[in-house]
């Protein structure tokens, strides 16, 4: 499997899942490299390409759990980006979004990026090693605490 | 859910800010191994070097004892050791499988984190009793004969291995268990939200 070709579909949806894990910029890409360093070494490994998705987001939550440390000690403010193709408006909701699910507890916010990306329940079970049934559950959770903080900063 | 159904399509608008090409982290992944492969080698070669020093010294050198060349070995044997254990060589060993899921991701750091803790308590007292029976066995040839001289010697060897093992080790071991206990404590209350 060509791994330019992997970089460059999942590189936007694994950038996602790291900006709702840590809303900041700096940090979301140093979390982007690191996460594709280790899919370039161990692409050889991947028996199934068919399962390319929920290997390269293990991966990625993996990391992203792994940075436990660093996020929990400062919540850092996302600065607006100096260059992009949405309006400022969208941006700063996009922004706030970030912020909001990077104030869900760690799992959560996991859970709730692979639901944004539109992974199957199936799919975000074999990634998180929760059951399906307490994915939908947990899920179902999350959805509305993320719409009462959206709600709440004025951004729905 | 109406809400959430706004919150999914501004999801989607979202895109990194910077392009950055494949080409930059195939760049930066052979970098990482280029580095580990050094670390390693240096590691390698630090081991090389001291066995070599060991055994040139013990077959140039007469000394009349045996215990001069034990000394001189085991004084090696920690700086090495030592020398080994900073470069991160053996946590290379223990580098956890980051394809696997969450829940047994989540797992198997604190594991490893607590196997870390544990090697690095016993390796510091193990590095400061070979280091200190070492530097003990070597002295020995050249005070021997000179009470008064080897009183002085010796009194001054042990207090400096009173220091490093009453003073520096439990101060070390203390360091170390605190950086990794709070990562352990940290893993285990996200390991908590996992629990079904």
């Amino acid at each position: 499997m060509n791994f330019e070709q992997v970089y460059n579909e999942y590189r936007p949806r694994v950038y996602r899942l790291c900006m709702g894990y840590v809303a900041d910029e700096a940090q979301a890409e140093d979390l982007v490299q690191e996460i594709f360093i280790t899919v370039w070494q161990n692409l050889h490994t991947l028996k199934n390409e068919a399962y390319v998705g929920t290997w390269i987001f293990r991966i990625a939550s993996n990391q992203c759990l792994r940075t436990v440390q660093n996020t929990r000690k400062k919540k850092q403010v996302v600065p607006l980006p100096e260059t992009t193709n949405t309006t400022p408006e969208t941006e700063e909701r996009i922004q706030t979004l970030y912020r909001c699910i990077a104030e869900l507890e760690e799992t959560d916010r996991i859970l709730i990026s692979l639901v944004l990306e539109d992974l199957p329940q199936a799919e975000i079970a074999a990634i998180t090693g929760f059951t399906e049934g307490n994915v939908r559950v947990r899920v179902h959770r999350i959805k509305e605490r993320l719409s009462k903080k959206m709600q709440a900063n004025g951004r729905l | 859910m109406e809400d959430f159904n706004d919150i999914k399509a501004l999801w989607t608008q979202a895109a990194p800010k910077q392009s950055v090409d494949a080409s930059i982290v195939i760049r930066a992944a052979k970098m990482y191994k280029a580095r580990i492969i050094l670390r390693t080698s240096a590691g390698i070669l630090a081991l090389a070097g001291a066995l070599i020093v060991v055994s040139l010294v013990a077959f140039h050198y007469q000394f009349r004892f045996a215990t001069t060349k034990v000394g001189i070995a085991l004084v090696i044997l920690a700086i090495v050791s030592g020398m080994l254990m900073n470069s991160q060589l053996v946590w290379l060993l223990l580098k956890p499988n980051s394809t696997m899921d969450n829940k047994t991701f989540l797992k198997t750091i604190k594991a490893l984190q607590q196997k870390e803790q544990y090697i690095q308590t016993k390796f510091l007292s193990l590095y400061f009793a070979v280091l200190s029976i070492g530097m003990m066995l070597y002295l020995f040839e050249f005070t021997y004969g000179g009470l008064l001289f080897s009183i002085i010697i010796y009194s001054a060897t042990m207090g400096w291995i009173l220091f490093a093992w009453l003073y520096l080790r439990p101060r070390s071991i203390r360091k170390q268990r605190e950086r990794t206990q709070k990562i352990i404590d940290q893993l285990e209350g996200v390991a908590a939200q996992m629990e079904e």
